[in-house]
């Protein structure tokens, strides 16, 4: 197009000149209506009939408007599970950072889903375009299609599934299996293998929900904060003849979403893990989750908060037989030790340090991850113990710092989040004495993750989490541990590694301790009190079943942790407590020139005879006099 | 605030219309329109209205002094100068990264913002000296958040003197749930198939899985972007501004010249009014081209792999240049159909992936050639069964690529009986009504996927 401005002067004005050949981007005809003169005579006659459809529409429109805002106000339209979404509550900072106008958009479409029919039918409407076809659903994001085979150990390099299989299992109501009741929990068998769990019974989140809520409120607006509850066993494995005694965990997930506000982001776990319920996702004998369940979740977690995750192929794999887990004792049943399991867990190799403070946040000391527990009680492998705070520093440098509030379930996560975070703080709610926003403003904490699982989401829990919530404000928030920084790769769990570390490690426990050897040492848990009274720097790791007897003044030559060096005066302390009571297993006594063939530890033989006469039926540790003589 | 949810619908809509309504006073019914406009932009992002207010401002106040001052060397300083600030502003907000996500509709406003500046320097237009009607025109909510890219001029008439008649008002709403059930039926759950899809690693994508997912991207981003379109032109038929159409069956194209026809004209427009006649100035026609073509690709996405879209359909549109009409007109039109096809999934492959990994793992997937790695097949069962599964949703999508509303309706709203045209309008309006029920039902399950995936 040509067009010269009028009343220019030529030396004032740029010529605008045709544009060179370009593409011509005039367009054809559109959609409006045709303009000719037939049709607006037909439009000016049918003008009643145009103006009453409109107002018809509007009426509609109206009336829609009118009863979404009063329906739901009716609790016998609503659906039976519903819960009331709460009115948003104003903040200055919710305001403007706009999460005020979607918490009101929130509430209003909850509302509007809450009506009777409405949610089925929309997901009816979704299935009919073909949404229930895809091959996965995972927690609100985007799926993907990598599956793990449904081998029992979960390891992770085995071949894809076959997807078909995957979509079947979206249906997580099992047919009828063989179940029976025991000790009020369900036995089930599957597979040839024997399975315990406990049935749920719905729960209502209302206080957990709102003391998160306030906790989001109280705490710096750029802290993430995340809530993903943990699903049981029941939930995948309960069989059809049983589902009405089980509350379905999503009706619970539905209930505590609709009442966490907007800025308060909901993981949903299930999806998840039924896409996996062909693994080995839960433990069989015990109540807890698997470290391969933990891993998927963890995946979830991370892509959500955006922070970096590490695959399988990172993790060091280790594996532990004949474990028999908690359910074995609550419901006595011997099917289940004698259908032990493996118990399967994972070393991270990225580098880390571990910093072990009690529960009024005062350090303790420093060490990894792992503790060398019974096999019975792997599930402790982790930590030891959960009545601690726990602090792990990576070589993570992305200035992210996670407060992880997590029940016994969340143990799990933690080896496959060092990878994610630069700092980890991980918090057991049962034994937390601070006040938790204080934690977090004091720390610093950039994301807070509330892993706890379903069950624990109402009654005593949601009270201890108010409790801590708004409680204990004066309490003191002093990071007293030394400055940790790991290098790539340095991890405490790994070092006793000799570089060739075989891809599985069978650890054979002694015997499953019985009440009459609970006391003989190796799997002697003494009560809390006890430590204090024990004059010994190492003990107040607090455990017996802490392994490690390397860090706590042993000596140990044999680097297994489980050799006693005399060399070290304290080994032969008498004043020691406890000797008596260890069940010397021998190990190692060769390395403390106590010749011992018989190799158990008790009975002295000296075919050497350089110790003539030290032979005794006694327990020598007495005999001062070997010590004299030489 | 989105137009695809429930509290536009049935909460900011309404009220909005009661009140226009009500007043018969046009002053009275452009301040609601602003002030509606402003609470919409607000509602999400109350800060960044801040952005939209300096613009506008600043915009109008340069207008107004270019136009004065169009005879001088300062008049081309002003609008060089407001040009430039507008520019920066799109670059610092959409494209640095400093905030994310970008202001809402940053992309629309500033090219108005642009297109006005030279209009008033050019003397193609009066500069409007009354703010508060140039913020009608700068903010208007049907438009703001996905197009068209309206020219002053196209609305100056109807800023101060519009007639809504019930046609008006009865074609506003045909387009409204239209765009709507665009948006929230095929969009909003095709997105989430190219997503499950794509998202996965590539080693186990089959050959079929990545032209399924591609074709499902290349299709949701019609219905998306078209959708805003419709949405826009219908609400503002309801205000009574008749916008230009901004996209015309881009699918049915034969070259992708005629695609630039049809797919988001009115930036194309823009592009070629504003932007290629200075460029093509300094530079050879082709480097022009292409370089115009970097910017739309640019614009549409504001990561590395819009530059590639951009340049991709550049080079493309430079072949047809050099090949000229009369070659072009000899091609059978199955292969030119073919050719286009082609061209515009593969580019849209392009513009879905901004990690160069991978957009190489999507394109080895695509042509095959894990095949012959063996880490892929040509078929998997996840692919077959979700394309067996969403043919329901599939079918009506492609064929409504094509202009078959237009073909069904228009026999019968042309046709002389009188009665036949009633019954048509009737049932138009019934399915309309049966569509905005659908679609509050998808809204309310939020089943419909994330929308306003495409942000502009």
């Amino acid at each position: 197009m040509i067009r010269h401005a009028k009343n220019l002067k030529p030396s004032n004005m740029e010529e605008i000149t045709e544009p060179v050949s370009q593409p011509d981007l005039t367009f054809p005809l559109t959609d409006l209506p045709d303009r000719s003169s037939q049709n607006r005579i037909r439009q000016k006659k049918f003008h009643a009939l145009t103006t009453g459809m409109v107002l018809v529409f509007f009426a509609v429109l109206l009336a829609c408007a009118v009863l979404l805002l009063v329906l739901p106000a009716f609790s016998s339209l609503k659906e039976a599970d519903a819960s009331e979404p709460s009115w948003p509550i104003l903040s200055f900072d919710e305001y403007f950072s706009g999460d005020y106008a979607k918490e009101i958009a929130g509430y209003y479409t909850a509302r509007t889903a809450s009506l009777k029919g409405f949610e089925t039918a929309g997901i009816t409407a979704g299935s009919l375009l073909g949404m229930d076809a895809l091959p996965v659903e995972e927690a609100g994001e985007a799926s993907g299609r990598i599956r793990r085979s449904a081998s029992q150990d979960g390891s992770a390099d085995q071949a894809e599934d076959s997807y078909l299989d995957v979509v079947k299992s979206k249906n997580y109501h099992v047919e009828n299996r063989t179940a029976y009741m025991q000790n009020g929990f369900l036995m089930v068998q599957q597979d040839n293998h024997w399975r315990a769990f406990s049935l749920y019974t719905a729960e209502d989140p209302s206080l957990y929900a709102e003391t998160i809520n306030y906790i989001r409120q109280m705490v710096n607006t750029d802290v993430n904060i995340f809530v993903m509850p943990i699903p049981l066993a029941s939930q995948f494995y309960t069989p059809s003849n049983y589902e009405s005694q089980n509350t379905d965990m999503k009706d619970t997930f539905r209930s505590l979403s609709i009442k966490l506000i907007s800025r308060v982001k909901d993981i949903d776990l299930i999806d998840t893990l039924n896409n996996h319920n062909a693994e080995t996702i839960y433990l069989r004998t015990d109540s807890h989750w698997t470290s391969l369940a933990a891993y998927y979740a963890a995946r979830d977690f991370t892509r959500i908060a955006g922070v970096p995750f590490a695959g399988m192929e990172a993790y060091r794999r280790k594996v532990r037989a004949d474990y028999t887990g908690s359910m074995y004792a609550l419901t006595g049943d011997t099917k289940l030790l004698d259908d032990a399991e493996n118990f399967v867990y994972y070393i991270p190799s990225n580098g880390y340090t571990v910093d072990y403070y009690d529960r009024n946040f005062q350090y303790l000391f420093t060490d990894g991850l792992y503790f060398n527990t019974s096999v019975s009680d792997s599930y402790n492998v982790l930590f030891g113990k959960d009545d601690q705070i726990i602090r792990i520093t990576t070589d993570v440098d992305n200035h992210r710092k996670l407060l992880l509030v997590k029940d016994s379930f969340g143990n799990a996560l933690v080896p496959f989040l060092t990878s994610s975070y630069e700092e980890i703080y991980v918090v057991d709610l049962r034994y937390f004495e601070l006040n938790l926003i204080n934690f977090i403003n004091e720390l610093q904490i950039t994301d807070l993750l509330f892993a706890q699982s379903y069950g624990t989401l109402s009654d005593t829990n949601a009270e201890l989490l108010e409790y801590i919530t708004y409680s204990n404000l004066e309490a003191a928030v002093l990071d007293q541990a030394p400055p940790a920084h790991p290098a790539a790769g340095e991890n405490p769990d790994l070092e006793e590694d000799s570089g060739n570390y075989p891809e599985i490690q069978e650890i054979k426990s002694p015997e499953i301790p019985t009440e009459e050897t609970v006391d003989s040492g190796w799997n002697y848990d003494p009560p809390a009190q006890d430590y204090e009274s024990w004059d010994n720097t190492g003990w107040e790791d607090m455990d017996w079943q802490d392994a490690g007897w390397e860090d706590i003044d042993w000596e140990d030559a044999a680097g297994d942790g489980t050799d006693w060096d005399p060399a070290a005066e304290e080994d032969i302390s008498e004043d020691t407590p406890g000797w008596e009571e260890t069940d010397w297993q021998d190990a190692g006594w060769e390395d403390t020139g106590w010749e011992n063939p018989a190799g158990d530890g008790m009975d002295w033989e000296d075919p050497a005879g350089e110790d003539a006469g030290w032979y005794s039926e006694d327990s020598d540790y007495e005999d001062n006099s070997y010590y004299e003589d030489e | 605030m989105g137009y695809a949810n429930l509290i536009f619908l049935y909460g900011f809509l309404p009220l909005c219309l009661i009140l226009y309504y009500f007043f018969n006073s046009i002053f009275i019914r452009n301040l609601i329109l602003i002030l509606f406009s402003l609470i919409f932009y607000a509602w999400g992002e109350p800060l960044w209205i801040l952005i939209l207010l300096f613009s506008a401002v600043f915009n109008w106040f340069l207008g107004v002094n270019a136009h004065r001052f169009r005879m001088e060397s300062l008049g081309r300083i002003l609008m060089i100068f407001a040009v430039a600030v507008d520019i920066l502003l799109l670059v610092v907000f959409k494209y640095t990264g400093v905030v994310n996500p970008f202001p809402l509709g940053i992309s629309i406003y500033t090219l108005q913002a642009i297109s006005y500046v030279i209009d008033c320097y050019r003397d193609r237009i009066e500069p409007q000296d009354r703010f508060y009607l140039f913020l009608l025109y700068f903010c208007m909510f049907p438009r703001i958040m996905g197009g068209p890219v309206e020219r002053y001029r196209d609305m100056e008439s109807r800023l101060e003197s519009r007639t809504i008649s019930a046609s008006d008002i009865y074609e506003g709403i045909l387009r409204l749930v239209t765009g709507l059930t665009k948006i929230i039926v095929f969009a909003g759950h095709l997105l989430p198939i190219a997503d499950t899809f794509f998202d996965s690693s590539f080693s186990g994508l089959s050959v079929l899985g990545a032209w399924y997912a591609l074709l499902c991207f290349t299709l949701y981003l019609y219905f998306e972007l078209s959708g805003f379109s419709d949405i826009a032109i219908g609400l503002s038929r309801l205000f009574g501004f008749h916008l230009k159409e901004n996209f015309d069956h881009p699918y049915m194209c034969r070259t992708i010249t005629e695609f630039w026809q049809r797919w988001y004209v009115s930036l194309g427009t823009f592009f070629g009014d504003y932007l290629f006649p200075s460029v093509a100035r300094r530079f050879h026609k082709s480097l022009a081209l292409c370089l115009v073509w970097v910017l739309m690709g640019l614009w549409h996405t504001a990561a590395w792999n819009g530059l590639l879209w951009g340049l991709f359909h550049g080079l493309f549109l430079l072949l047809e240049q050099l090949l000229g009409e009369e070659r072009i007109r000899r091609i059978p039109v199955w292969i030119k159909h073919i050719y286009t096809k082609l061209v515009i999934l593969i580019g849209f492959g392009i513009l879905y992936f901004d990690d160069m990994r991978k957009l190489g793992g999507f394109f080895r997937n695509l042509f095959g050639i894990s095949l012959f790695t063996g880490s892929a097949g040509l078929t998997d069962p996840a692919a077959l069964q979700s394309l067996t599964g969403s043919l329901i949703l599939l079918i009506p999508a492609i064929i409504l690529c094509a202009p078959v509303r237009k073909r069904i309706t228009e026999p019968f709203l042309n046709s002389k009986n009188d009665a036949v045209y009633k019954r048509t309008l009737i049932l138009q309006m019934a399915g309309c009504i049966l569509l905005l029920a659908v679609c509050t039902l998808f809204l309310a399950d939020g089943s419909a996927g994330s929308l306003l995936y495409w942000k502009l």
